[in-house]
């Protein structure tokens, strides 16, 4: 489970963003973090992580093992990665095929030349053969045309239905999961309408 | 010449596996985007080093210079302050680049007013800049081959790691991940080797190994982290012996510079060979 109690966070250095801010996450469920842009969505997925500093208040994840999807900067790299090399570099994952978001010809493109899509597919092709009950996942719909969309939302509800020890903490500024994800519970957390924006 | 290649062989080998082993780490700078962070952590070690063969000419006597371990020790301390401190800097800055340029600029002045004003190290501050392999001593040498074999089994054993951390860096703006026990090393040995070179082979040997190789080959048509690395390992490598040599044929010739400029052609030569089989192809 996943609680978050009196949380108060913002960048570092920075007023904070929001006070007191508090929920739960059990497994077989969906939080649903939305809000308009700059309204904290990326980081409080941070903080949760560890990744940013906590002002004050309490995160306690005792989730076995947390995947995380950041949300992806579309840009080049110095380094010639093939969406092979992305795919592959720290762990070899030989059952990429099985996600069905990547095709073979895929893996000799070249990162810097490949479409924002095809790096968002690969992206998602990582985070989906990772193990982890808790995933977080920042924009992951972002760049992917509607057939990869239907894909990813597909795989999503298979992993709660197929693991019911999992939990899904989705942030998307415009999406309603709960339209895709029938019969599972579906929370929303919306930082426009959280009044504790300071 | 047998007799030069016989007496210089240890430098030749040090310089060509330290060339190899920064270009490696240049790499992944590159791909971390700390490419101008480099140059003034560099800098930085400069002045640590200036900083410690002041210390040595003015309280230890009769002690010869390049044998001392405190400027490289002051080296490795400075430059890790510089690390620190212009990460810490970056990361609450809107334009990292502008941070380190500026960083490099005042630990320039720094030196400069440094060897000013004591004027005892200023010898030393050119040798410094442009470098002086040749005058690397037996033992330098073998230290220096002992590191930069180390440093080169380090990065080719774990390339795949590094390089998976080097792309979420720059991808996913995971910049506060240097707590991460692969990035702490990383960050370590590449500062051990800028340091040590900086000290022993020159600020000019050690950014043009550290940059030059991987900036060329990351405008070859060829695809895949691997075969980039294995040829940036190599061409540094070739670079600097032949780089050496030619110098040691032609004394005409200052070796740093030459070897700069070999870093630069192997690997314009490489490039240019494979768009005229790319295109024929």
């Amino acid at each position: 489970m996943l609680f978050v109690k009196n949380l108060s966070y913002g960048p570092v250095d920075n007023p904070l963003l929001h006070s007191n801010l508090s929920f739960e996450l059990k497994p077989g469920e969906v939080l649903h973090i939305k809000g308009s842009n700059g309204a904290g969505k990326s980081l409080l997925a941070k903080t949760i992580l560890g990744i940013s500093p906590l002002h004050s208040g309490s995160i306690e994840n005792s989730f076995t093992n947390t995947r995380y999807l950041s949300q992806m900067q579309n840009r080049a790299t110095h380094l010639p990665y093939s969406l092979f090399d992305v795919l592959c570099l720290g762990e070899k994952y030989s059952s990429w095929q099985k996600i069905g978001l990547l095709e073979e010809k895929h893996l000799s493109f070249s990162w810097n030349k490949a479409s924002g899509g095809e790096r968002q597919r690969t992206l998602l092709t990582r985070f989906f053969l990772q193990k982890g009950e808790l995933l977080i996942l920042d924009e992951p719909f972002n760049h992917l045309d509607n057939l990869s969309r239907e894909k990813v939302c597909t795989l999503l509800k298979n992993i709660l239905e197929k693991s019911p020890t999992s939990a899904i903490l989705l942030i998307s500024h415009n999406d309603n999961p709960s339209s895709w994800l029938q019969n599972i519970p579906v929370h929303t957390l919306n930082l426009d309408l959280v009044g504790a924006k300071i | 010449m047998i007799t030069l290649f016989s007496l210089y062989w240890p430098s030749i080998l040090a310089a060509a596996l330290s060339a190899a082993a920064l270009s490696m780490a240049g790499a992944f700078l590159a791909t971390r985007q700390a490419g101008v962070q480099t140059l003034a952590v560099s800098q930085a070690a400069g002045l640590g080093v200036s900083l410690g063969m002041l210390i040595v000419l003015l309280y230890f006597e009769n002690t010869h210079v390049e044998h001392t371990v405190l400027p490289l020790l002051l080296g490795l301390f400075t430059s890790a302050l510089g690390f620190i401190s212009t990460e810490w800097i970056a990361r609450r800055s809107h334009s990292p680049t502008i941070v380190y340029l500026c960083a490099f600029a005042l630990f320039w002045g720094l030196s400069q007013l440094f060897t000013g004003f004591f004027p005892i190290v200023e010898k030393h501050a050119t040798a410094l800049y442009f470098g002086d392999i040749v005058t690397l001593t037996r033992g330098e040498s073998y230290f220096f081959m002992l590191l930069a074999s180390f440093s080169l089994l380090y990065f080719l054993l774990s390339w795949r790691k590094q390089a998976e951390r080097a792309f979420f860096s720059a991808i996913l703006e995971e910049r506060v991940t240097i707590y991460h026990p692969v990035d702490l090393f990383f960050y370590l040995i590449a500062l051990l080797l800028i340091c040590f070179s900086v000290q022993l082979l020159g600020l000019l040997f050690t950014i043009s190994a550290l940059f030059l190789p991987t900036a060329i080959y990351s405008f070859s048509p060829a695809i895949g982290v691997k075969t980039h690395i294995l040829r940036i390992t190599k061409a540094s490598a070739l670079a600097a012996s032949i780089g050496f040599s030619l110098s040691l044929i032609e004394s005409r010739f200052l070796t740093t510079p030459l070897i700069t400029i070999v870093l630069a052609i192997i690997p314009l030569t490489h490039l240019f060979v494979e768009k005229k089989i790319f295109k024929c192809n």
